[in-house]
Order: structure tokens, then sequence, then C-alpha cells
């Protein structure tokens, strides 16, 4: 019963350690060859070469995250509290 | 917080009663998260507030005159407008003495295309190699830019010769100065790829795994637990942290915007549901504890004089748009779908409506609500957000809408923050800025909505029907941490607001912020996403998406959501605000 019972764990042992070596290998599979080949279709190709080119980090979840974010915000500050009068050079 | 459990011998409803102690400020994992959260952030204080880059003061004030002078000259932002702006941009704490060498020590791994290594390090021979590569585009578009520049300039001496009042040439002037703009920023990025230094991130992570072993389990022996035990498989869990910060960081991952939430989860539900969590790792699967001081991180980041900064037309699309969103959702998830746990409703729709992940994290926190369900909900999140990122600047490129209205869109709609820069920048400078500024402004609602979150439950949901909460009551009854949260936001807004925006902005958001806790909060939300997917089982979270109703409720949810944004959006940028709206 113990033999049967310490067989049982391997066998289960080895299946887990065979699901992990699948999900590594799909993970290899996905990093190098499927999500590039995706990133090549015309709809995702632009923006995908766009966030490489330019560095952003599409990962981040908060506004702190992501370096964009600071300039953005000194920018609308800026153009919030030094705003050009249009008015004051109109004809 | 100790809950006794009384039944009731008449109507058998199970009523909690909680009591509070003294002793609960050091056994109680809420109360430890506040104490670490604020030993980091006054840490970070006495870092970077002593420690400002050279004569801050005296270029703020002299950039801020160039603005004002040159915003009094000309009808529109000048060069010189734009110079002065950049000047204060590049006034950072954590750029400067020990602030910048503090960055290192706490940082995440870094980027890589094809050999994972490059996460961890880089010779001089490689990093050398790719400056090489990266030259000959930076000095085209540096050329290009110098270039771009002077016709620039002599546009705009031709606009102010004839005292700025001629409309053509100050068009041609503000179009000449968008193209500088554009390729200088290009010309910016190209620099950074010809910057790289060779580094070893192995021995910072290995000594930042000892600190977060002292930080937490100190906390953790305080609190009656094993010490030992939990360094013991604290190590494992903060190598499947490294392993999932070092698949989002690779750039095809990046550009699908799979995130460490996202690999952290799925590492843990991987080993969990194969060969199984070690029983010497189960100690340090700590998930709340992680979540918790992270969250009191969080607080630090929400700065409240932040939802000023696009004016009221930002706080319309918001700060209104959003809380409606969010109810709605939450009341249709319990009247019209019927989704039965009211905290899955909850975590999903203040995920969808303000922030993904990071609002996702806060109010399952706040609603107590399943790992499971925090699972199911930034798995959601996930999903839409890389589509939202690349069918919302097509179609609102297809259809020719305003990108200030379209980047106001994806800013209120898209949840992941990463992706709205990206949809943002794909667009336009403008629409990242409006995009960006919007969506900073929903992520401080984070911190009232984990607030009213926590109250609500513990006075209406966490009771038996008709049962009426006394006010002691639901002081023992809420979350604490949600007070270091809450308190952190206000401290360092206080901060902020005092120091003014400027100074703020150098020594708080780009010292403290960008500088230390942001990298710590990742790591802490990371630990426990981790924690989260060594301690679920598959079987359990599929009975979640029974029916799909999760999904049903994300996507009305979300149909609602653009349709009500982009409705606000143009009625506030574009009817009623369109003085801001010209200044963008």
């Amino acid at each position: 019963m113990e033999v049967e019972t310490h067989k049982y764990h391997l066998t289960e042992t080895a299946k887990g350690w065979g699901k992990i070596f699948l999900a590594a290998t799909g993970l290899i599979i996905f990093i190098y060859v499927i999500g590039p080949l995706g990133l090549q279709t015309p709809m995702i190709k632009p923006v995908a070469d766009f966030i490489e080119d330019n560095s952003i980090n599409a990962n981040g979840y908060y506004y702190t995250d992501v370096a964009e974010f600071s300039d953005a915000e000194m920018y609308m500050k800026n153009a919030m509290e030094y705003a050009p009068d249009k008015n004051n050079h109109q004809n | 917080m100790n809950t006794n459990t009384q039944t009731s011998e008449t109507s058998e409803v199970v009523i909690d009663v909680a009591k509070s102690s003294i002793r609960d400020l050091w056994t109680k994992e809420d109360y430890w998260a506040i104490w670490l959260g604020f030993l980091i952030l006054i840490f970070g204080m006495l870092i970077f507030f002593p420690n400002p880059p050279e004569d801050m003061n005296q270029k703020i004030s002299h950039a801020n005159a160039i603005m004002q002078s040159e915003s009094d000259t000309a009808p529109f932002k000048t060069i010189g407008w734009y110079k002065a702006a950049d000047a204060k941009l590049k006034l950072k704490a954590n750029s400067v003495g020990f602030g910048k060498k503090l960055k290192s020590y706490v940082a995440t791994p870094h980027g890589w295309k094809t050999n994972p290594l490059d996460s961890f390090m880089m010779n001089q021979k490689t990093a050398d190699a790719k400056n090489d590569a990266a030259r000959p585009a930076y000095e085209t578009a540096k050329s290009n830019t110098g270039d771009l520049l002077r016709m620039a300039q002599l546009k705009e001496a031709a606009a102010k010769s004839v005292g700025f009042k001629n409309e053509k040439l100050n068009t041609e002037t503000t179009d000449a100065i968008s193209a500088w703009l554009s390729a200088k920023n290009k010309a910016s990025k190209l620099k950074k790829k010809t910057q790289n230094k060779p580094y070893n991130q192995l021995f910072p992570l290995a000594g930042l795994c000892i600190l977060f072993i002292l930080l937490f389990g100190i906390g953790y022996k305080i609190m009656g637990k094993n010490f030992t035990k939990f360094a013991k498989g604290f190590g494992f869990v903060f190598v499947l942290a490294i392993t999932s910060y070092m698949l989002s960081a690779q750039a095809t991952m990046k550009a699908y915007g799979i995130g460490y939430a996202a690999w952290a989860i799925a590492i843990g539900l991987l080993i969990s549901n194969t060969i199984g969590t070690p029983n010497w790792v189960k100690e340090a699967v700590q998930t709340e504890y992680y979540i918790k001081t992270g969250l009191v991180l969080l607080g630090a980041e929400i700065l409240f004089s932040k939802i000023l900064s696009i004016g009221v037309p930002g706080i319309f699309v918001a700060w209104v748009v959003t809380p409606i969103v969010l109810i709605s959702t939450y009341w249709f998830g319990q009247k019209i779908i019927k989704i039965p746990s009211k905290t899955l409703n909850m975590t999903i729709s203040a995920d969808m409506s303000v922030c993904g992940v990071s609002a996702a994290i806060a109010t399952a926190s706040a609603c107590r609500a399943k790992k499971e369900e925090l699972t199911l909900a930034v798995g959601l999140s996930l999903v839409f957000t890389s589509i939202m990122m690349i069918v919302m600047p097509a179609f609102i490129k297809a259809t020719g809408m305003p990108y200030i209205l379209g980047g106001a869109w994806m800013g209120g709609t898209i949840d992941a923050t990463g992706a709205v820069a990206a949809a943002g920048a794909f667009l336009s400078e403008e629409a990242l800025y409006t995009a960006a500024t919007i969506k900073m402004i929903q992520n401080v609602l984070i911190g009232v909505i984990a607030f009213c979150v926590a109250f609500y439950w513990c006075a209406r949901v966490e009771c038996a029907p008709g049962q009426r909460v006394s006010a002691m009551e639901i002081w023992h009854r809420f979350p604490k941490f949600v007070l270091g949260f809450i308190g952190a936001s206000i401290i360092f807004s206080t901060i902020y607001g005092s120091l003014g925006s400027d100074v703020g902005y150098t020594l708080v958001d780009q010292g403290v912020i960008r500088g230390l806790t942001k990298y710590l909060r990742g790591w802490f939300f990371c630990l426990a996403f981790v924690s989260i997917g060594l301690a679920t089982n598959f079987r359990e979270l599929k009975e979640y998406f029974k029916g799909g109703k999760p999904l049903i409720l994300y996507f009305c949810g979300q149909s609602f959501n653009l349709i009500f944004t982009l409705t606000m959006a143009y009625i506030m940028f574009y009817l009623v605000f369109p003085e801001i709206t010209a200044r963008i």
C-alpha cells in the first residue's frame, strides 16, 4: 500500500514537472515565434513599433510608472498657467 | 480587529461582532502595513528633501519668468516658452546625488529583446555595441532637429517682426514649432538608446531580497509568527517576482501590454496547480501583507492637487463620469446580471471604470474580495486593455475625431495607465498630454473610491438585513490599512501643496515617489500577485467565471463607459470649455 502511494506521488510529481516543461516550451515559442508574428499584423504593427521606438512603458499600472505622464502633467500645468493670450495680438 | 461570531437563537442570522484592542497596533498586519509603509516614506523624505538639484529655486523662477514673458509677448507658445518648460522638466531630485544611486538599488530588471540575461547584466562591450548601433539614427535625428529649430526660429522672427499680427505667419510659426518639438522628442528618445551603460542587477536584487525579508519578517515575528520559516520561503517568492518582472520587460510582451501582474499570477498558478506550492514556501505566501503595504505606498502617489491639472473639463470627465459608471456597473451586476458575489461585482466595476490593476487591488482590499476575484478582475482588465490600446487609436484616426477629444476619451476609458500613454502618444503630442492628464486625475480617484467602498462594506454590506451598525462598530470593522493609505495621500498632498507644484514636482514626484516608493510599491504588488497565484486552485477560479457573468459585466460596463465618457468629453472640451481646449 505504502509503495503504491509512493509510486502515485512520484507519477503525480513527474506529471507536474511535465506540465511545467510544456508551459515553459509554450512560453518560449510565444516570446520568440508567435508573439513577434502577431506584432506583424497590419493593425498591431504600427502601435507595437511605436511603443518600441519610443520606449514607452505600456505595462505601467499607475501614472507614476510611466515617464510620459510627468511630461504631460508639467506641460498641462504650464499650458494652463502661462497660456498665451490670443486676443492681445489680434488685428 | 477581533471578530466574534454570534448566532441569534430566534432568527439564526449570523452577526459579526468586531472588537478592537490596543494590541492590534503590533499584532495585526493592517497596522504593520501602515508602519512599514510610513517607515519607507519617511526614509524617502530624509533622502530626497535635503538634496534638491543645484539652484533649484532660481532655475524654477527663471523658467517661469521666461514663460510668463513669452506668453505676454506672443499669441502662441514660442520656442523660448518650450525651452523654459524643458528646463523645469529636467529638475529631478532622483537624478542627483544618492537619490540617483538609490534608484538603481531598488529598480526592477532591465528591458530585453532576445537574451533574458540582458535583463540582469550587461558588460561594457555589449553596451558599446548597442550604443554604436543606435548612434547613426540619433545623429540623423539630431541634425534634423537642428534644421527644424533654425526653421522655426526664422518663422518666429518673421512673425515677431510684425508684432505677431499676421495670422498666416503665426500659423506657419506654430506649425514649424510643432515639427521641431516632434523631431526633438524623437531625437531625445534616440539619444537614450546611445547611452547604454554596463550594469549588474544581480547584487542589488539579492540585497533587495534581504531588505524585504527583514522589513516584512520583523513585523511577522512581532505578530507572533515564525520568522525563520518566512525567510526561507520568501526567497522563492521573490525569485518568482523577479521572473515576472523579467518577462514583462521583454520587448514583445511590452508591445502586447502584458505586465508583471499577469506573469506573477500565471507563474504562481502554474506552480500551485502542477507540482504544488512547496510547504516550505507557504509561510511566505502573504498576499494581504504585501498588498496592504504596497497600498500605503500607493497612497503617497495620490496627490490631490493634480486633479486641477486640466481644469474643470478634466474633473467632469474623470471625477464625474467615473463614479457614475462605477455605481451603474455595480448596480447592473447586482440587479440585472445578478452576480452572486458582491465583492467580485465591485472589484470588476472599479477595475473597469477607474484604472485597471491598481484600482482592482485597492478596491478588492477595501471590500475584502477573495484572491480569485481579484485575479479574475485583473485578467479581464488586461485582455480588454490590450484590445483597446490597438483599436481605439485606429478608430479615432479612421473617423477623423479631433485628437484632443480622442485623448480625453482614451484617458477616461482604457484601464491600464501605460496603455493610455502608448495609445495617446501614437496619435499625437496633444492627444498624449490630454489622455495622460485625464488618466492621472482618474488615478487620484482611487483613494476616495477605496475609502468609500471600505466604509460602505462595513456599514451596509457586511451586516445582517435590517441591522443598524453603530459608528463604533464601523470603526472596529473598518480595514485599518485604508487609513494608512488615505493618511499617506493627505500628508503627501499637503506637502506637495505647501512646496508649490514646481518644487513638489522636483522633490516629491521626481524624488520620493519616482526615485523610491513607486519601485517598492511595484515589488510589493508583484509579491502579492505571485502569492495569489501560489495559493489559487484553477478549479476554484473556474467557479467564479461560471456563466461568463464577469465578462458580460465588464463588457456592458465598458460599453457604457465608452459612450458616456465620449459624450462628456465632447461637451466639456468642445461646447462648454473650448478656451481650455485651445490652450492645449
